[in-house]
């Protein structure tokens, strides 16, 4: 046989067995589920053995039935029956009111927890600050009165802030008609005094005294907690009237 | 932290969690309730609300809508189970109306068997059809072709089609490879 002979010859049994696969390409779904009656069955099989494409392709779906099996037929049913796999109305409307209720709670919680968060630091600051405010702090202390004839005048100190920043508020009541009046003519005045531990004096305000109401002065404390020693009340004559010591 | 999503950001996110997977998981969870549909719907709820509060989760991923849906569906089952412990820990509760308890490995073959029922799902009624009638009716292709009024032919040739197209569904979902 020559060259060419051999050629056309093997080109002429690839064609018959195109000729042949395309008769059962379609075979083999069928066949894998058996579905094929008895005669188409052993033909495919003598088909199969000498046809590679028609092995891979069993090959490729070999695993199919197996996984058909696990499924019942009454869960696709399911699939034929549109009502079935339409979830209730009621269903999104409640997820979308569940995603808006958590939106809420999360804001909510964002609040609370930035709260928390400065609550601490605030604490930690504090406790930096020797613990001190905690004594002091917005806790209104009573000025004690000195000197024989101001009895009428009575006045608190309030201490905010912190060691480094504090804050004097001083809550200064008069009282006209007590043991030592004045005239109205001669209203009396009266100055923020606060001392530091060198002895060193510093005013922070003063103020005319008006018979039955109270004057409400802040001021910064030009010293810090550690070097404030008294604060003190002084009438127009540079007299200490009232005094609280630190 | 998650990425902050504006209200209507996420109303938009659950609408779409709503839309592609609602329907399949509603399916699901009336068959793992055994048909009482308002726990089904308690089910989904709180299955869907699980996956919105995980961006990061499987349920969106995007290449592969499989793996979401198995996704869903393993925490739906997850859901179903602890409901069920958390019933029957209460000796004063009847649960006659509960499915029975499932151990891991029925459970898993549970999610794989509700995957290929989704992906028999996205088969065309023709292709899944003949299916019905070959695999699950046992009926040859001769018996086929006479209830479906078609050619013998096109039997097994939608046959053939089917589960290829079966084997790219389930590949796609990732129960196959």
């Amino acid at each position: 046989m020559s060259g060419d002979e051999f050629a056309s010859a093997e080109h002429r049994a690839r064609q018959a067995a195109e000729a042949e696969h395309a008769t059962f390409a379609f075979d083999d779904a069928a066949y894998l589920l058996g579905a094929l009656d008895a005669d188409e069955q052993a033909q495919f099989e003598r088909h199969l053995l000498g046809c590679a494409r028609c092995q891979d392709a069993l090959a490729e779906l070999s695993a199919l039935p197996t996984l058909l099996g696990t499924v019942s037929i009454g869960e696709l049913t399911d699939l034929d029956d549109a009502a079935a796999l339409r979830p209730p109305d009621t269903l999104l409307a409640g997820l979308l009111a569940q995603v808006a209720a958590t939106r809420r709670h999360r804001a909510w919680r964002a609040t609370a927890i930035g709260f928390a968060v400065a609550c601490v630091l605030a604490l930690v600051v504090g406790l930096g600050d020797h613990l001190w405010s905690d004594q002091h702090r917005a806790q209104p202390l009573a000025m004690v009165s000195v000197g024989p004839n101001h009895g009428d005048v009575r006045a608190t100190v309030t201490l905010t802030g912190s060691d480094s920043a504090v804050r004097i508020r001083l809550d200064c009541g008069y009282r006209s008609g007590g043991s030592a009046p004045y005239p109205a003519t001669a209203a009396p005045s009266y100055t923020m005094v606060v001392v530091n531990r060198l002895g060193q004096l510093r005013e922070l305000g003063s103020w005319t005294a008006q018979s039955g109401e109270d004057v409400e002065l802040s001021r910064d404390s030009p010293w810090s907690r550690r070097n404030l020693s008294r604060i003190e009340v002084t009438d127009a004559a540079g007299v200490t009237v009232l005094q609280l010591s630190l | 932290m998650p990425q902050p999503r504006t209200a209507g950001d996420e109303q938009a996110l659950m609408q779409a969690l709503h839309d592609e997977h609602a329907a399949a998981l509603w399916a699901f969870a009336v068959r793992l309730t055994g048909g009482d549909r308002q726990a089904a719907e308690d089910v989904v709820q709180e299955t869907l609300l699980r996956a919105w509060r995980h961006p990061n989760s499987p349920a969106f991923s995007v290449e592969q809508v499989g793996s979401a849906r198995g996704w869903l569906y393993t925490v739906a089952r997850r859901i179903v189970i602890d409901e069920w412990r958390a019933r029957n820990s209460r000796p004063e509760r009847l649960v006659a109306d509960l499915p029975e308890p499932v151990g891991v490995d029925h459970t898993d073959a549970l999610v794989q068997s509700r995957l290929i029922v989704d992906a028999l799902g996205q088969l065309s009624a023709e292709h899944r059809a003949v299916l019905v009638e070959m695999f699950y009716r046992r009926s040859s292709v001769r018996e086929t072709a006479q209830r479906l009024q078609i050619a013998e032919g096109t039997v097994k040739s939608r046959t053939h089609y089917a589960l290829r197209a079966l084997k790219l569904a389930l590949s796609e979902m990732g129960v196959v490879q």
